[in-house]
């Protein structure tokens, strides 16, 4: 069985001296000609721009922001890596998912339009760009990296993320709650123009008005999706029964107690819900389950729900797990149709294994 | 006390932490190529960035794979990367990420950066402000798909 020690027994090149030479002749080019249009980026700001907002790709879909919403479009409107539209010098956007939706941009904003500086470093930044006034506003996806290096930082939680205060610019660097594999995971707003508090301002209102695909509900939000949702009122459940076709996943809901702590190896709050994705949208209507195992805990009482456009749910079982229950969950495609919607807060409590 | 210069403070994290780096980055894009030079350049980064950067190895760390992430995907988006048998390295070690290859990209850095790269899930909730508890819960998720992949061997 291969194990990963068998990294191990690959020779490590000596870099150093290609490292000191990058550095000296400053190879990536990090800065764009937009420069000229604002002096006032030094390239401290730049530099700034090296660290990583998220950490590796592993991580950067998991959530930290506590109670993002996401918010929903339609797809019809994708951009794809065919879209000719991208400057031919700036990177194809590439969300291969194609979860970023062209209709999702502000007005305006043009896709590698005058940069504020290009995101040259991550292969694979789609920027656009655009003034609001006399600000000048950048939107980049994934967000180009930014190291903390001592300049303020604030953590909002509407929308949720972070705004980081650079001497030349202020930007909010949020997630999109999209997969990572599609490259869309995070995104900044970075406003140049006026006070800090007016650039925090502006980029905190273009961050509102993203839109975004519902996500895995292991991206970020995703599981804070569902916290929302279980606080929505039932009165908005009728919409969501009049609009069929919008089935984006489901979790395990369940208590946690000491077994999910052997199973999970978690540390969390006894009696704290967890969230546990096993479905995925299939045909635009209708779910099949992956990746779940409730039988790793037998007994314990869960709720099955259905998530709607993150946002609300639909206890579609509930029970205590056993292998039986397991196979009802993850074997069959579900059609949603004629599905009575509640929010999963009034679902009914844990109960035997439905027949 | 004075603060020891960049260049020595770079060095010191070069030592102590580039081979592991460049396995785990090696391990999670499957190239030599990408993982020179995500490697390489994220620790000139540091340099060129100067004193402004306050915890060297963590830098190079999330540059690297931030580099190499990107890297891939832009391969991925033009073309199919090309296959790790063309590199020269050891046969289980091609086995291991033609392996890895197999399983989601989110999966495949999270368990190279713990099983590889040495990072407890401790440490990457903290450097991550992400509760322990959800990467712990990822983790197990994927060190289960990989167990699964690695106890039937690899299709070729």
């Amino acid at each position: 069985m291969k194990s990963f020690d068998d990294i191990e027994d690959v020779p490590v090149p000596d870099q150093w001296d290609d490292i000191v030479r990058r550095a000296e002749d400053g190879e990536i080019p990090l800065v764009s000609d937009s420069d000229r249009r604002r002096a006032r980026w030094p390239l401290g700001v730049v530099a700034a721009a090296a660290g990583v907002m998220t950490i590796v790709g592993g991580l950067a879909a998991i959530d930290r922001s506590g109670d993002q919403q996401v918010a929903t479009v339609d797809t019809s409107t994708v951009d794809s890596p065919a879209d000719p539209s991208p400057a031919p010098d700036l990177p194809v956007l590439a969300c291969s998912g194609g979860e970023l939706s062209a209709g999702s941009v502000p007005e305006g904003a043009e896709l590698g339009g005058a940069p504020l500086y290009t995101a040259s470093l991550v292969q694979g930044t789609a920027t656009w760009a655009w003034f609001v006034g006399d600000q000048q506003v950048q939107l980049n996806v994934p967000s180009i990296p930014w190291a903390d290096e001592g300049h303020p930082a604030d953590t909002v939680d509407e929308p949720a993320g972070t705004i980081l205060h650079q001497p030349a610019s202020t930007l909010f660097v949020g997630s999109s709650g999209l997969p990572a594999e599609g490259g869309c995971d995070s995104y900044d707003v970075m406003v140049a123009g006026g006070t800090p508090d007016e650039e925090a301002s502006l980029a905190r209102d273009v961050a509102r008005s993203l839109r975004w695909e519902p996500v895995d509900i292991f991206s970020r939000g995703g599981v804070h999706d569902v916290a929302t949702a279980r606080a929505e009122t039932v009165s908005s459940v009728g919409g969501i029964a009049a609009e069929p076709g919008r089935l984006e996943s489901a979790v395990i809901e369940a208590p946690y107690d000491e077994r999910l702590r052997e199973v999970l190896d978690a540390e969390v709050d006894p009696n704290a819900p967890v969230y546990i994705s096993v479905v995925r949208r299939v045909d635009g209507g209708s779910f099949v389950g992956i990746d779940a195992d409730p039988a790793a805990w037998p007994d314990t009482p869960y709720i099955v729900s259905v998530v709607v456009k993150g946002r609300f749910a639909r206890t579609l079982r509930s029970g205590f797990a056993t292998p039986d229950t397991a196979a009802d969950i993850v074997g069959e495609p579900v059609d949603q149709a004629g599905v009575d919607w509640v929010p999963s807060l009034t679902a009914p409590p844990p109960g035997p294994p439905a027949e | 006390m004075a603060e020891e210069p960049i260049v020595d403070r770079v060095r010191t994290a070069y030592e102590s932490t580039h081979a592991r780096l460049w396995r785990s980055v090696l391990a999670f894009s499957g190239s030599r190529e990408i993982a020179d030079d995500a490697v390489a350049e994220a620790f000139a980064q540091v340099l060129r960035s100067g004193d402004e950067v306050r915890n060297v190895e963590a830098w190079a760390w999330r540059s690297a794979f931030a580099i190499a992430r990107g890297e891939l995907s832009r391969r991925t988006a033009t073309g199919p990367v090309p296959d790790v048998a063309d590199e020269p390295m050891p046969e289980p070690a091609v086995d291991l990420i033609r392996t890895l290859r197999q399983l989601p990209a989110l999966d495949r850095e999270l368990l190279v950066l713990v099983h590889i790269g040495g990072w407890t899930p401790s440490e990457l909730a903290e450097i991550t402000s992400t509760p322990a508890s959800t990467v712990r819960v990822r983790l197990y998720r994927a060190n289960r798909r990989a167990r699964a992949l690695f106890a039937q061997g690899v299709d070729r």
